[in-house]
């Protein structure tokens, strides 16, 4: 039997023709690497191939590593297959990866959304016989709603809060969604602060995007400088002795997952807003019906429930 | 119907009980008085009994999500609440309704005694027109359950504070039988009523000690 160009290992997504694995969960020599998330790169491999707006992430998060950055639609070849990158729109930098070899197509989405967020570069559609597709939120109740009218929400609560001499905390991962948020939060409110880890990878990308000021909490910050203003923080930093310093505050989680109220309840964070940098329901499919895949093979999330929709769809 | 979904969205947002507390009380505060006693009626589980049975509720949602029954299913497992997983796999709608709560309630008592094709009908009709919050709160009436996280005396709390009518007072007043079709907000809060009184108990003096010559 052929061996297929892209297969699933205990390593990660292994590409055997041209000995490259696809975002790895275990160091290997080659790694092709879509985005700057912890689960997409992780630490010891020899060599990373990635965009080259992803390199500063990454070497931030792995310090010293071996890189190589490539450009949008860029074609580089490895053992006769043909490798290029494609935006994903997920965070700065993220990609899918095209692999071509001897006629057959296939690409791998990495973590995708196809609302253009401002900030990364808009996902692209990529002709392909098989599309491995991340299907995080592969469910019919996940739709969201257009990111101005949730940003705007978000002001508003913000807003609200500040007229009640409150502090607003909002979390959101370090890299990427912390980012969004800040991008669009109203100063004409009030100052922004951030926690370390935020303040830290913001940094990073001031170079790559243009974001409002910031201010790093420290130990110099009075309990008097925060009421009325917004503090950007991990959602780890949740219940910690940090946050609690900041008492009176309000806190909202900005992710897919508030979709559901019992998410939001679980975590025990008064205000949840649904703002996701993955595709919901129905850009999964739209994008799979772009693509013209005669395969679609689904990672992450509701996998299951999704290969079966999208199996029959095709039918 | 406007008014209370937002009442239980904010009650709904919030873990911070004197948060929940206001809340009702500006509810109280603002409601008309048929939809405030139905409103103590459904958070004292007076409900009225369910209209349409839930394997009927499933099968007619995913036909308007316009998905499989087995999705809707897969998706229900996920959320784990039935009025919610309704309310966000049917097609979303922007508008609203200026229909009071007390309509939607007498609405859902007569569906219960209609067919089945004008119980489709009448879900249909709302499940369109409601925005997000509301089909929610509609379908969350339907079905039945309304437990938000708000106890009866909670709610009789923020309606001592509405009414500035003693708490105890207000708790004995809402005991009982009482049908919230026909009894007024004057005849159930309002009023005052001799038998309201009885329920205190004598308040006895535990620390007085009777003494040899008493």
């Amino acid at each position: 039997m052929k061996t297929p160009l892209l297969q699933f290992t205990d390593k990660g997504i292994y590409c055997k023709q041209a000995d490259v694995y696809l975002d790895p969960w275990r160091p290997v020599d080659k790694a092709i690497i879509t985005h700057g998330h912890a689960d997409h790169s992780r630490w010891g491999n020899k060599e990373y191939i990635t965009h080259h707006k992803n390199i500063p992430i990454i070497s931030h998060r792995l310090g010293e590593i071996k890189s190589t950055g490539i450009e949008w639609g860029e074609t580089f070849t490895i053992n006769n297959v043909k490798f290029s990158l494609y935006p994903a729109g997920h965070i700065i930098g993220s990609s899918q990866v095209r692999v071509e070899h001897k006629g057959e197509v296939r690409v791998f989405t990495g973590d995708y959304k196809t609302e253009d967020d401002g900030i990364s570069t808009p996902y692209e559609a990529i002709k392909c016989h098989t599309f491995i597709t991340e299907c995080t939120f592969g469910l019919p109740a996940f739709k969201w709603l257009p990111q101005q009218e949730v940003l705007s929400d978000i002001n508003n609560w913000w807003q609200e809060n500040k007229n009640e001499g409150k502090t607003s905390i909002l979390f959101g991962y370090s890299l990427g969604k912390a980012q969004r948020l800040l991008k669009y939060l109203d100063t004409g409110i009030g100052t922004i602060y951030t926690h370390g880890a935020i303040e830290n990878m913001t940094e990073v990308l001031r170079p790559l995007a243009s974001f409002p000021p910031t201010k790093l909490i420290t130990k110099e910050t009075t309990k008097k400088d925060l009421p009325g203003n917004i503090v950007l923080a991990p959602p780890s930093a949740h219940g910690s002795s940090w946050i609690r310093k900041m008492v009176p505050y309000v806190t909202a989680s900005a992710s897919g997952w508030m979709t559901f109220r019992g998410a939001r309840r679980r975590r025990a964070i008064d205000k949840g807003f649904v703002l996701s940098d993955h595709c919901d329901w129905q850009g999964l499919l739209s994008s799979i019906e772009a693509t013209g895949a005669e395969k679609v093979i689904c990672t992450h999330g509701y996998s299951d429930i999704f290969s079966e929709i999208s199996a029959r769809i095709r039918l | 119907m406007k008014r209370f979904a937002q009442l239980i969205k904010t009650l709904d947002s919030t873990n911070k009980t004197n948060v929940k507390v206001d809340a009702l009380t500006q509810y109280f505060l603002e409601a008309g008085d048929t939809d405030k006693v139905w409103t103590i009626a459904i958070l004292s589980h007076r409900r009225p009994p369910r209209p349409v049975n839930t394997t009927l509720l499933r099968e007619w949602a995913s036909e308007l999500a316009n998905i499989p029954l087995w999705l809707f299913e897969e998706s229900y497992h996920i959320v784990g609440d039935l009025a919610e997983t309704i309310a966000l796999v049917v097609p979303s709608s922007q508008s609203s309704t200026n229909k009071t709560l007390t309509l939607f309630l007498n609405e859902m008592i007569a569906l219960k005694k209609k067919k089945d094709t004008d119980k489709k009908a009448y879900l249909f009709e709302n499940w369109k027109v409601l925005n997000y919050y509301e089909r929610f709160v509609f379908t969350k009436l339907i079905t039945g359950g309304f437990r938000i996280g708000v106890s009866q005396k909670l709610m009789t709390r923020a309606l001592a504070k509405a009414t500035e009518i003693d708490e105890d007072i207000l708790a004995y007043k809402l005991m009982g039988n009482w049908d919230p079709n026909t009894i007024s907000f004057q005849q159930l809060v309002l009023e005052e009523n001799k038998n309201d009184y009885l329920s205190k108990p004598y308040p006895f003096y535990l620390g007085l000690c009777f003494g040899r010559n008493s």
